[in-house]
């Protein structure tokens, strides 16, 4: 069954993808908002997180829905961590927690696959549970205001960066005014809020109009999925 | 859920797992404090399913990548019902080649309940999962060969 969802979604266009999945990322956004003041911000990133999942998605590796959630709360997490909003964790669980981390990424590489907690435990020497503890500081959504900036994390992904590229060529056939908001936005991450008080305008103009640049980009992969059918 | 109901977890182990234990002792210790509890709030209901779950997915072998999604769609599935039709219970059962997630709501799960957006969330984490009447069953099973071996 899994085989036939995955053949069937590799015979769909990434914009049908991105138009099936949007409740989808509009509820997880709705789970990271915890009343922040964000959601508009948030539901706007989920968007990018299910444009970019579409985009790289390989129908050989499974279906697509797992796949775009991952994307989705990466990018969601990615937001909250770079505009400082940090979970704040014991320091116990901090030092856990980036052991835990450098334990996948080893792992990963040498399994080439997803550890298990017992096998991070293993590696680490932490306890079981100190290990399902420290996964669930990485999966913590609700953030808190932190001034500890040494809790920031750059991430480098050349997946991620491939992606932005095609986003930025996307980008490329939009007008001087609408590429200026989508650089504002998802290149600088600034919030619509910051834009609004750049650009001398509304916050809720600055959500309308990068809905419709948002709508605009979709438009742009829709005809290149056609074009290269 | 009806006033004078009580709400009830059923863990069931068949050998003792490394971290099982842990995770063991935190269901029946929020079971326990259930145990004259008149409804599942859903900080009660998310701590319990996710110590059930934990307890589970550790003793298959459930990979990071497993936990996480898993995680994710279980905090969607607990706060959707809570919010809509209310949780009675929650009970974990074993299968021969895993566990059952079952919770169950006082009254028929309808599609107000679940929204296509909490649908596909909780499809992203399990890739078997059943609405029958008034109860959600996930059917958790090693996802893989290099877990199946530890079960």
């Amino acid at each position: 069954m899994l085989a036939r969802r995955a053949v069937s979604e590799a015979e769909t266009s990434s914009a049908d993808l991105v138009a099936a999945h949007r409740p989808m990322a509009e509820r997880l956004a709705r789970r990271y908002s915890n009343n922040t003041g964000t959601d508009a911000d948030l539901r706007q990133v989920a968007d990018l997180g299910l444009f970019l999942a579409a985009q790289r998605y390989d129908p050989e590796t499974g279906p697509f829905r797992p796949f775009a959630m991952v994307t989705i709360v990466g990018e969601l997490k990615k937001h909250l961590r770079n505009n400082g909003w940090a979970v704040k964790v014991p320091r116990r669980l901090q030092e856990a927690s980036i052991t835990v981390a450098r334990a996948i990424e080893e792992l990963e590489q040498s399994l080439q696959a997803s550890p298990t907690a017992n096998e991070i435990a293993d590696v680490t020497g932490l306890g079981v549970e100190t290990v399902l503890h420290a996964l669930q500081v990485r999966n913590a959504r609700f953030a808190e205001q932190s001034n500890d900036l040494s809790q920031r994390v750059v991430d480098t992904d050349l997946d991620e960066l491939s992606s932005r590229i095609d986003l930025h060529a996307a980008a490329s056939r939009l007008s001087p005014e609408a590429r200026q908001l989508v650089t504002m936005r998802f290149q600088q991450e600034m919030t619509q809020r910051q834009i609004a008080d750049e650009l001398g305008i509304s916050q809720s103009q600055v959500h309308r109009r990068l809905a419709e640049v948002l709508a605009q980009l979709r438009s742009t992969l829709k005809s290149n999925d056609q074009g290269e059918s | 859920m009806a006033a004078g109901e009580t709400s009830h977890i059923v863990v069931e182990l068949q050998t003792a797992t490394p971290g099982a234990d842990s995770a063991a002792a935190q269901a029946l210790s929020t079971a326990q404090a259930l145990s004259t509890a008149q409804a599942l709030s859903t900080a009660q209901a998310l701590s319990t399913a996710q110590a059930l779950f934990s307890l589970a997915a550790t003793r298959l072998g459930f990979t990071v990548a497993d936990l996480e999604r898993g995680d994710i769609a279980l905090t969607e599935l607990v706060e959707s019902l809570t919010e809509s039709v209310g949780l009675a219970s929650i009970r974990l059962e074993t299968l021969e080649f895993g566990f059952t997630l079952a919770l169950r709501s006082p009254a028929p799960i309808g599609p107000a309940a679940l929204p296509l957006g909490a649908r596909q969330v909780v499809d992203a984490g399990f890739e078997t999962w059943a609405v029958d009447g008034s109860v959600v069953a996930i059917e958790l099973t090693a996802t893989d060969a290099r877990s199946a071996r530890r079960v």
